[in-house]
C-alpha cells in the first residue's frame, strides 16, 4: 500500500505554473529521488510535502489520511535543507535534540537519542561541539541526524550534497542509502544530478517543467527512457529519427542500421530511437565498416571511461569505452559507427 | 612592496588624526579634572582630588544612577521595538521595504531639536495627543504630557529607532530563512519560531545594539532638557550645567571622566558577558 499518494497536485506562483497535475505514489520505506533541472518544480513539490508551501489544487494522502490540511509543524517530517539550516546558537547535541525538546521529551531521553544518532552518523564525541567548528561533511551528518531524531514519517532531503566536493558527496550518498535501509524510513531526495539519483534511489521521478516525465527504477529510466527529455537527461546522447519498414533494414540518413527483431520489427515509418554511448561500436574506417562513417571531433578521459564524439554530417554520435587502454581514435580520424538494434530503444512519440 | 605600504600610510593618516582629536581633548580633560576652580575665572593649575570627591555626594551619585537607568531603559525599549519591526519589514514586498527604509532614513535626517519640538507640540495640553484624547472622550481633563520621564523616553526612542532598525536591516534581510523553516519542520509552532530561533540567533546583534544605544543615550543632551523634568536630567545635562553655567570646568571634567569610566566598565562587562554566553552555548 502506498504510504504517500499525490493526486493531480498543481502549484501556481501568480501566472507561473510550477507544478502541473503531479501524480505519484510512494510506498512505505521507499527511497525516491526527484530528479530534474533547475526550475522543474522538484523543490516546490518537496516543500509542498513538507508543508512549507501550499498546493493550488490536488490531493495529498499520507497513510490514507488527508495530509494537506495538517500544519507544517504537526506533519512529523524530517527535512534536510540545501543550506543545512543548522541552528548556529546551539551546539551539535542541542541541534539534534531540538525536535525532541519541542515535543517535550525529557532532557535525559533526548540527550540519549542524540548521542545514539551521533554514533549512527559517525560523529560520536562531538556532542558539545559548536556547529561553527564542524567541517562540511560533519555538518551534513548533523543535519541528517537532526531530521531523523524526531523519527519522521517522511524523510525529505533537498539537494543536501550539492555544495560538497565529489569524493565526499559519493561517500555521503552511500552512507545515506545505508542509513535509510537500516531505519526503513520513507525518503524523498531532491537532486539535479542523475548519477546521484542512479546511485541511491529505489525509484527515480524525473520532472520537467512541472510535470512528471517518467517514474521508474534507475535501470528503467536509464535503459528505457519514455521521452526524449528523459533520454537526454539520463545521458543517452545518441537520439535520432530512423525510417522503419517491417521486415527490412532500418535506415538513418541513407545508412543501413540493420534489420530489427522483436517488437521493433513490427514498426513502420519514422521513429525516434535512442542508443546509449556504451552500446556504440567504433572501427577504423574501411570497406567493411558499413555506411555510417564519422569523423572524430573530440576525445576526453572521464576517469573510468573514454568518451569519443563523432560527427556524421550535422549529426553527433557519442561513444564511451572503459579506459583500460589508450584511446583508439584521435581527433580527425575516420571511424565506422555501428550498434546492435537490440540495444536501441524506441522513444514513444 | 611600495604598493602595499602606500595604502597603509593613507589609512594611517585619518587614524592618527582621529586618535589625536579624541585622545588630546581626553588627556586635557583628565588633567583639568585635577585643577582647582577659580570663582572669578576659569581654573587654577593644581592637583586636587576635590572634584572627584564631590561625585560621591548624594546628588551626583543619584544623577549618575538616573543617567544609567534612563539610558539602559531607553536602549532596551528602542531595541525591543526596532527588532520586531524590522523582522516584519524585511518580509514585505520590495516596494514596501523601500518605503520603510526611506522613511527611517528621513527620520535620521531630523535633528534632535526638531524631534524634541515635535514631541513638545504633540504632548502639549493645547494641541496634540492630550487634546485629541480629550476630544474623543478618553481623557476627561487633558493635561500636558511633558515634561516627564515618559516624554523624555519617547524622545530617546524616536532618536534611536531608525538607527537601530537600519543596523538590523542588512542582517535581517540576508538571514537564512531555511533555519526558521527547519524549526517549523522539527515541530516548532509558527508563533514560537521567533522566540526559539530568530531571537537567539540575533542575540549578539541585539546586545551590540543595546550597548550602542546605551552609550548614545548617556550622552544625549537636548531630549532631557526639552522633554524631561529637572529630576529626569541625566549626567550630560548636569556636566554642561556645571562646566558652562557655573563656570566650574574642573568639576565638569571630573564628572565626565567618571562617566567615561562607568561607561567603559559597563560596555566591557556586557561584551564579556555576551561572549561567555556564546561560548557556553
Amino acid at each position: 500500500m502506498a504510504q504517500l499518494a499525490l493526486s493531480n497536485i498543481q502549484k501556481s506562483f501568480g501566472t507561473f505554473q510550477a507544478l502541473k497535475d503531479v501524480n505519484l505514489e510512494i510506498a512505505s520505506g521507499e527511497f525516491i529521488c526527484l530528479l530534474g533541472g533547475s526550475g522543474c518544480g522538484k523543490t516546490t513539490l518537496l516543500r509542498i510535502i513538507a508543508g512549507l508551501e501550499t498546493k493550488t489544487s490536488g490531493e495529498m494522502l499520507l497513510d490514507d489520511q488527508d495530509f494537506s490540511t495538517v500544519n507544517c509543524h504537526q506533519r512529523n517530517v524530517g527535512m534536510v535543507f540545501q543550506s543545512l539550516a543548522l541552528f548556529p546558537h546551539l551546539n551539535v547535541g542541542q541541534n539534534i535534540a531540538y525536535g525532541l525538546e519541542v515535543r517535550g521529551v525529557h532532557k535525559d531521553k533526548r540527550q540519549d537519542r542524540a548521542r545514539k544518532l551521533l554514533e549512527v552518523v559517525g560523529l560520536s564525541g562531538l556532542f558539545d561541539r559548536p556547529v561553527s567548528a564542524l567541517s562540511g561533511g560533519q555538518r551534513q551528518r548533523v543535519a541528517i541526524a537532526r531530521a531523523l531524531a524526531i523519527e519522521p514519517k517522511l524523510f525529505l532531503m533537498d539537494e543536501p550534497f550539492s555544495a560538497l566536493d565529489a569524493g565526499l558527496r559519493e561517500h555521503l550518498q552511500i552512507e545515506v542509502k545505508k542509513l535509510q535501509r537500516q531505519l526503513g524510513v520513507t525518503t524523498i531526495f531532491v537532486t539535479h544530478d542523475q548519477h546521484e539519483a542512479m546511485s541511491i534511489a529505489d525509484r527515480i521521478v524525473i520532472l520537467n517543467e512541472g510535470r512528471i516525465e517518467q517514474a521508474g527504477t534507475p535501470t528503467e529510466v536509464y535503459a528505457h527512457p519514455s521521452t526524449r527529455f528523459v533520454a537526454d537527461f539520463m545521458g543517452t546522447n545518441n537520439i535520432f529519427t530512423s525510417e522503419f519498414t517491417p521486415g527490412q533494414a532500418t535506415m538513418l540518413d541513407g545508412a543501413n542500421l540493420g534489420t530489427p527483431s522483436g517488437d521493433m520489427a513490427k514498426l513502420s515509418g519514422k521513429h525516434t530511437i535512442a542508443v546509449r554511448p556504451e552500446y556504440l561500436r567504433l572501427a577504423p574506417a574501411n570497406e567493411d565498416t558499413g555506411d555510417l562513417i564519422g569523423t572524430v571531433n573530440f576525445v576526453r578521459l572521464l576517469g573510468a571511461s573514454i568518451e569519443t564524439e563523432l560527427k556524421v554530417g550535422e549529426r553527433t554520435f557519442v561513444h564511451t569505452q572503459v579506459s583500460d587502454r589508450a584511446p583508439e581514435f584521435a581527433v580527425g580520424d575516420k571511424a565506422g559507427i555501428s550498434f546492435d538494434l537490440d540495444h536501441a530503444w524506441v522513444i514513444p512519440s | 612592496m611600495k604598493r602595499a605600504v602606500i595604502p597603509h600610510l593613507i589609512g594611517l593618516f585619518p587614524l592618527g588624526m582621529m586618535s589625536f582629536f579624541f585622545l588630546a581633548p581626553l588627556a586635557f580633560m583628565v588633567v583639568v579634572s585635577f585643577y582647582e576652580r577659580d570663582p572669578l575665572g576659569f581654573y587654577n593649575v593644581a592637583f586636587v582630588w576635590d572634584n572627584y570627591a564631590k561625585f560621591f555626594s548624594s546628588f551626583y551619585y543619584t544623577v549618575s544612577l538616573r543617567s544609567l537607568w534612563s539610558a539602559s531603559l531607553g536602549a532596551v525599549v528602542v531595541v525591543l521595538l526596532a527588532f520586531p519591526a524590522m523582522y516584519i519589514i524585511v518580509d514585505m514586498s520590495r516596494r514596501w521595504q523601500l518605503f520603510w527604509v526611506i522613511l527611517l532614513l528621513s527620520l535620521m535626517c531630523l535633528s534632535e531639536v526638531i524631534i524634541g519640538f515635535a514631541w513638545l507640540i504633540l504632548f502639549s495640553e493645547s494641541s496634540g495627543i492630550p487634546k485629541f484624547l480629550g476630544w474623543i472622550g478618553l481623557w476627561e481633563d487633558p493635561d500636558s504630557l511633558s515634561p516627564s520621564f515618559g516624554a523624555m523616553l519617547t524622545g530617546f526612542v524616536t532618536l534611536g529607532f531608525s538607527l537601530v532598525a537600519l543596523m538590523f536591516f542588512p542582517q535581517m534581510a540576508q538571514r537564512d530563512r531555511s533555519i526558521e523553516e527547519a524549526a517549523l519542520t522539527l515541530g516548532t509552532p509558527p508563533a514560537r519560531v521567533f522566540s526559539k530561533v530568530v531571537l537567539p540567533n540575533f542575540l549578539p546583534a541585539i546586545i551590540s545594539s543595546v550597548v550602542t544605544m546605551f552609550v548614545y543615550f548617556l550622552g544625549v543632551f537636548v531630549m532631557p532638557t526639552m522633554l524631561g523634568r529637572p529630576q529626569d536630567w541625566n549626567m550630560t545635562v548636569i556636566i554642561t550645567d556645571k562646566a558652562v553655567g557655573d563656570a566650574n570646568m574642573p568639576l565638569g571634567a571630573a564628572l565626565s571622566v567618571i562617566m567615561l569610566a562607568f561607561t567603559l566598565i559597563i560596555i566591557c562587562g556586557l561584551l564579556l558577558g555576551s561572549r561567555r554566553g556564546r561560548v557556553q552555548t
